[in-house]
C-alpha cells in the first residue's frame, strides 16, 4: 500500500516537472531549425536538401531534426513532421500545445499567421503568407499510450 | 357392447382417430379467432419491440457499452412471445377443450370410448391435436422471428429455440389442464370457466405474490407462468423440463381416468389420487435436478469462465445466509447477480433467506440487515456487497484458494439495429389476418373422408394455403424491405485477406480482429503515396466493366488517398450511408471517411471524421486534385475509440453527422449519383465496422 502510494506521488511529481518543460523552448532551441526549414518552401528544391534515407512506409529521414523534439521525419517528400518528448497526461499534452504554438508564433513572426477558422481544440493551423505551406500542432495519443504534441509543416500547393 | 374399460386391451390404428380431431379443431372458431387476436396482439408488440429496440439502439452508436447491452432475446423476443403468452393464456383453453368438450356435450363421446381404442391413447391422440393447433397458433410469432431476419436482426439459434421451447410446454400444459377441465365437466363453458380459473388465477398469483416472503414465495413457485421465466433467462434446465414433461403427463392422465362416462366417481377419485401420488412421486426426485445450461451468447446467467472452473472445483458445501427481505432490491440484485450464478457453477450450495418473515419495511432497526454470511468448511466471512467482484474472492479466501487468471474470450458486442418497423405493420394487421380468414373458409369446405381430409389439411387446405401464401408475401416483401439496405457483413471474412463485400483501389485494406470480431483495417503505416491496391487493373474491370480504363488512369496517376469501393451499390443518390470508425495510430493522419458520388472518371466526394484533427470535412476530388467544400471544426473525435460516421444524401443535399450529432451541411451545384465506399487518408492505421448503406426514394 506504501509503495503504491508513493510510486503514484512519484508519477505526480515527473508529470508535472514535464508539464513545466513541453519541448524545448523555441528562443533558445528550434527556432533556428524551424526557420531554415520554413525558408526551404521557398526554394526551387523544396525539401530536397534535408531529406535522409527511407523509413517504414512513406517515411524518410531527416537530417534536420528540430532540437529539443524527437522523431523528426518526413513522410513523402513534401510533409515534414516532429513530436514532442511525451506527457504524463493528456491535460499536460494540452497545456504543452498552447505554450509550443505561441513559441512558433513568436518564432516564425509575420511571415506566418494563424488560421482561426481552421481551429479545434488542441489543433491549430498556419499558412505562410505566401500560401504555400501550413504547419499544424495537435495532440497525439502514441501506440504507446503517450501523450504529445505532433508538428506537421507540409507543402500546399501541386495536389 | 364392451364396457369401456375391457376396451383398454384393444389398440387399433391411430391415424384416422388423429386426423378426426384435427377436423375437429379446425372446424371450431375457437383456432381461428384465437389467430385473428394473435395477428396484431403480436404484431403490435413486435412492432413496439422494434421501435424501442431501435431507440437504443440509435442512442448504442455512440456507446460500444451501451451497445453490449442489446440482446435481441431481451428486447425483441421475449417481448413478442410475451404477447403471444397472453393469448395462449386466455384463447387457448378454448381450442383444446374442442377436441373434447364438443364430443362429451353432443354425446358422441359415448361411442369414441366404445371404438376399439386404450383411453390413453384416445387422451394422448387429443394432446397430439393440441400440440398441432399451437403450432397453428404460433404462425404469428413465428413470423416475427422471420421478420426480424429478414431486417438483419442477429437471432441466436440456441436463444431462440431455448424461448420457444419454453412456450411449447407452456402451451401444452395449458393444453392438457383443458383436457383435464373437459374430461371432469359436462360442458365446454363450465370446462371453460375452469381452465381460465386455474391459467389466469395462474397469472394473478404470479404478479400478486412474487417476491413476497415465506409460504407465499412458495405458492408464487407454482404459477403456470414460472415455467417460462427460466426459459426467457435463456436457461434450459433439466429439472425444469422434466417437471413440465411430467406434469402434462399427470393433467393428461387424469383427464383419461375422467374421460369414461359411466365410471363410478369413487373410483375415478382413487384412480386420481394414485395418479396424483405418482406423478409427485416422480416430481420430488425430479425438481432435485439442478443442472442447466446457459444457452445466452452474453452468459448472463454464468460467471466469467475461469471463475465458474474454480468454483466448480470447490467440492466442500457453501452456506449463505442473507439477512435481506425477498422484495429487497439489494436481494433481487444478489440473486441474479450471485446467488443464482453460484448455484450454477458449485457443487454444494445452499442458502438461507435470515429474514424470510421479515419485510423491506420491518428492517428498520436491525443492525444484522443487510449482511450475507458465506460458510465454507469451517471458515465464514461476512459482507454486504452484492457485486460478485467483492463477493468471489471472499469465497476464494473462505476456500484458501487463488483467485483465478482470467481466460481471454470474446466479449460480447451486443447487436444493436436501427429499423424501420413499419411493414410489420402491414404484415400483421392486414395480410396475415386476410390469409387467416382465407384458411378458416377453405377449412370448412373441407371433404369427410379421413384420409382425403388428411390429405386436403397437408396438400391442398387452408393450412397449405397459409403456409404458402406467407412464404409468398414474405418472397414479394423481401427485395422490397432488403433492397433498399447494404450493408456489409464481416462475419465471413478471413482475417489478414481483402475484404470480399469491397474492392480495395487505393492503399492496404484487410481484415482484422478487434476483441474477437472481424473489423476492416486500412493500414497506413506500411503503404507508400502512389501505390494502388493490389491487382487494380482486374478490380477496375470489375467495377466499371468496359469504362474502367478512363477509371484505372485517373486511379494510378492519383493514387495519395486509401479507398475502398462497395461492390454492390452502383449507383448510391438519395439516402443514409454509414460506419463506425477508430483511429489507431497514424502520425500524419487519423482520417476516416465515406466516400460518394465517385464516378468512372474517378471523381468523388468524401465526408471524413479525422482524430487528430477533430474536424469534419467535405472533400472534392476533381481531375486528381483534392479541395475542400466544407469544413466543420470542433467535431471531438478522440483516438483510441469507436466513433459513428453518417452522411445523409438528398439529390444535391449533404449531411454529415458524427456521433449521432449534425455538424455538416452543403448543398452541392449538381445532385449526387455514383459508387459508394470507405475513405482514408496517409498514415492513418483505422478499424471500420458496420459499413451500410440505406437508400430512400
Amino acid at each position: 500500500m506504501l509503495r503504491a502510494s508513493f510510486a503514484v506521488r512519484l508519477a505526480g511529481i515527473c508529470g508535472m516537472m514535464m508539464a513545466q518543460i513541453p519541448v524545448a523552448d523555441a528562443d533558445d532551441g528550434y527556432c533556428s531549425a524551424l526557420t531554415r526549414i520554413t525558408a526551404l518552401v521557398n526554394t526551387k528544391e523544396r525539401f530536397a536538401s534535408i531529406i535522409g534515407q527511407p523509413r517504414e512506409g512513406n517515411f524518410l529521414e531527416t537530417t534536420l531534426p528540430l532540437p529539443g523534439w524527437g522523431d523528426c521525419s518526413f513522410y513523402g517528400t513534401r510533409t515534414y513532421t516532429c513530436d514532442s518528448m511525451p506527457f504524463a497526461t493528456a491535460g499536460e499534452a494540452e497545456r504543452a500545445f498552447a505554450t509550443t504554438l505561441d513559441d512558433i508564433k513568436r518564432c516564425l513572426r509575420d511571415g506566418w499567421a494563424e488560421d482561426q477558422s481552421r481551429a479545434s481544440p488542441a489543433y491549430a493551423v498556419l499558412h505562410d503568407n505566401r500560401q504555400v505551406a501550413s504547419i499544424t500542432i495537435n495532440t497525439d495519443q502514441t501506440e504507446k499510450n503517450e501523450q504529445i504534441v505532433r508538428l506537421i509543416l507540409f507543402l500546399r500547393s501541386g495536389r | 357392447m364392451p364396457l369401456p374399460e375391457t376396451s383398454w386391451a384393444r389398440s387399433a390404428p391411430v391415424w384416422p382417430l388423429f386426423v378426426k380431431e384435427l377436423r375437429e379443431i379446425t372446424g371450431g372458431r375457437a383456432l381461428w379467432t384465437l389467430l385473428l387476436i394473435a395477428c396484431p396482439l403480436v404484431g403490435y408488440s413486435f412492432f413496439q419491440a422494434m421501435s424501442l429496440y431501435g431507440e437504443a439502439s440509435a442512442a448504442a452508436a455512440n456507446s460500444p457499452v451501451l451497445a453490449a447491452s442489446l440482446s435481441p432475446l431481451d428486447g425483441i423476443l421475449v417481448p413478442t412471445f410475451g404477447s403471444f403468452y397472453v393469448a395462449v393464456t386466455l384463447l387457448f383453453p378454448f381450442v383444446a377443450i374442442r377436441v373434447l368438450g364438443e364430443e362429451k356435450q353432443s354425446g358422441a363421446l359415448r361411442l369414441l370410448v366404445q371404438l376399439p381404442y386404450r383411453t390413453v391413447t384416445l387422451v394422448g391422440v387429443k394432446l397430439a391435436a393440441v400440440f398441432f393447433a399451437w403450432l397453428l397458433c404460433a404462425i404469428p410469432v413465428l413470423s416475427s422471428i422471420l421478420a426480424w431476419w429478414i431486417v438483419g436482426g442477429h437471432l441466436s439459434s440456441a436463444e431462440t429455440l431455448t424461448l420457444f421451447l419454453g412456450h411449447l410446454l407452456y402451451g401444452l400444459l395449458i393444453g392438457a389442464v383443458a383436457l383435464f377441465a373437459a374430461s371432469l365437466t359436462e360442458n365446454s363453458a363450465t370446462a371453460a370457466i375452469v381452465t381460465l380459473a386455474f391459467t389466469i388465477g395462474s397469472w394473478v398469483l404470479d404478479f400478486t405474490i412474487a417476491g413476497r416472503p415465506g409460504w407465499l414465495e412458495w405458492f408464487a413457485h407454482l404459477s403456470l407462468t414460472q415455467v417460462i421465466r427460466t426459459f426467457e433467462q435463456g436457461l434450459l434446465s433439466v429439472g425444469l423440463i422434466a417437471g413440465v414433461a411430467v406434469a402434462i403427463c399427470g393433467f393428461a392422465a387424469l383427464a383419461a381416468i375422467w374421460l369414461p362416462p359411466g365410471v363410478a366417481i369413487g373410483r375415478k377419485l382413487v384412480r386420481s389420487a394414485l395418479c396424483v401420488s405418482a406423478a409427485a412421486a416422480v416430481l420430488l426426485p425430479v425438481s432435485q435436478f439442478k443442472t442447466s445450461i446457459d444457452v445466452t451468447e452474453d452468459r448472463r446467467n454464468s460467471f466469467a469462465v475461469a471463475d465458474a472452473n474454480q468454483l466448480a472445483k470447490l467440492a466442500e458445501p457453501l452456506t449463505i445466509a442473507v439477512h435481506l427481505a425477498a422484495e429487497d432490491p439489494r436481494y433481487i440484485d444478489l440473486q441474479r447477480n450471485v446467488l443464482a450464478k453460484l448455484e450454477r457453477a458449485m457443487p454444494h450450495v445452499s442458502i438461507r433467506v435470515a429474514t424470510a418473515r421479515q419485510t423491506f419495511a420491518s428492517s428498520a432497526g436491525d443492525e444484522a440487515y443487510g449482511e450475507i454470511e458465506y460458510r465454507y468448511g469451517a471458515r465464514s466471512d461476512t459482507t454486504r456487497s452484492t457485486s460478485p467482484s467483492e463477493i468471489l474472492p471472499l469465497i476464494y479466501g473462505l476456500a484458501n484458494v487463488s483467485p483465478p487468471a482470467p481466460i481471454p474470450s470474446a466479449e460480447y458486442p451486443g447487436y444493436p439495429l436501427v429499423t424501420d418497423g413499419a411493414f410489420v405493420l402491414l404484415w400483421f394487421l392486414a395480410v396475415l389476418p386476410i390469409l387467416v380468414v382465407l384458411a378458416w373458409w377453405r377449412s370448412r369446405r373441407l371433404p369427410s373422408n379421413s384420409r382425403t381430409f388428411l390429405k386436403e389439411v397437408i396438400m391442398n387446405s387452408g393450412t397449405r394455403a397459409l403456409l404458402i401464401a406467407a412464404v409468398a408475401v414474405v418472397l414479394l416483401l423481401l427485395p422490397a424491405i432488403a433492397a433498399p439496405v447494404f450493408k456489409v457483413d464481416l462475419s465471413g471474412e478471413t482475417a489478414g485477406a481483402e475484404p470480399k463485400a469491397l474492392v480495395p483501389v487505393v492503399g492496404i485494406w484487410r481484415i482484422e480482429t478487434e476483441a474477437g470480431k472481424p473489423v476492416l483495417a486500412v493500414d497506413g503505416r506500411q503503404w507508400k503515396e502512389g501505390q494502388s491496391s493490389a491487382g487494380i487493373a482486374d478490380k477496375a474491370r470489375a467495377l466499371y466493366g468496359e469504362r474502367y480504363a478512363e477509371f484505372l488512369d485517373r486511379v494510378q496517376a492519383y493514387a495519395y488517398y486509401p479507398y475502398v469501393v462497395a461492390k454492390d451499390v452502383d449507383d448510391f443518390k438519395n439516402g443514409e450511408i454509414s460506419v463506425r470508425f477508430e483511429g489507431l495510430s497514424g502520425r500524419i493522419d487519423q482520417g476516416a471517411g465515406i466516400l460518394f458520388n465517385l464516378k468512372p472518371n474517378g471523381d468523388y466526394l468524401t465526408i471524413r471524421a479525422n482524430c487528430l484533427e477533430n474536424n469534419l470535412v467535405l472533400w472534392k476530388f476533381e481531375k486528381g486534385k483534392r479541395s475542400s467544400v466544407e469544413w466543420v471544426r470542433n467535431t471531438p473525435t478522440s483516438s483510441r475509440q469507436w466513433h459513428d460516421l453518417k452522411v445523409r444524401i438528398a439529390g444535391n443535399k449533404v449531411e454529415g453527422y458524427l456521433d449521432g450529432k449534425l455538424y455538416l451541411q452543403h448543398t452541392l451545384p449538381t445532385p449526387v449519383s455514383g459508387k459508394i465506399g470507405l475513405w482514408s487518408k496517409a498514415d492513418s492505421y483505422m478499424h471500420f465496422d458496420d459499413f451500410a448503406a440505406t437508400v430512400s426514394e
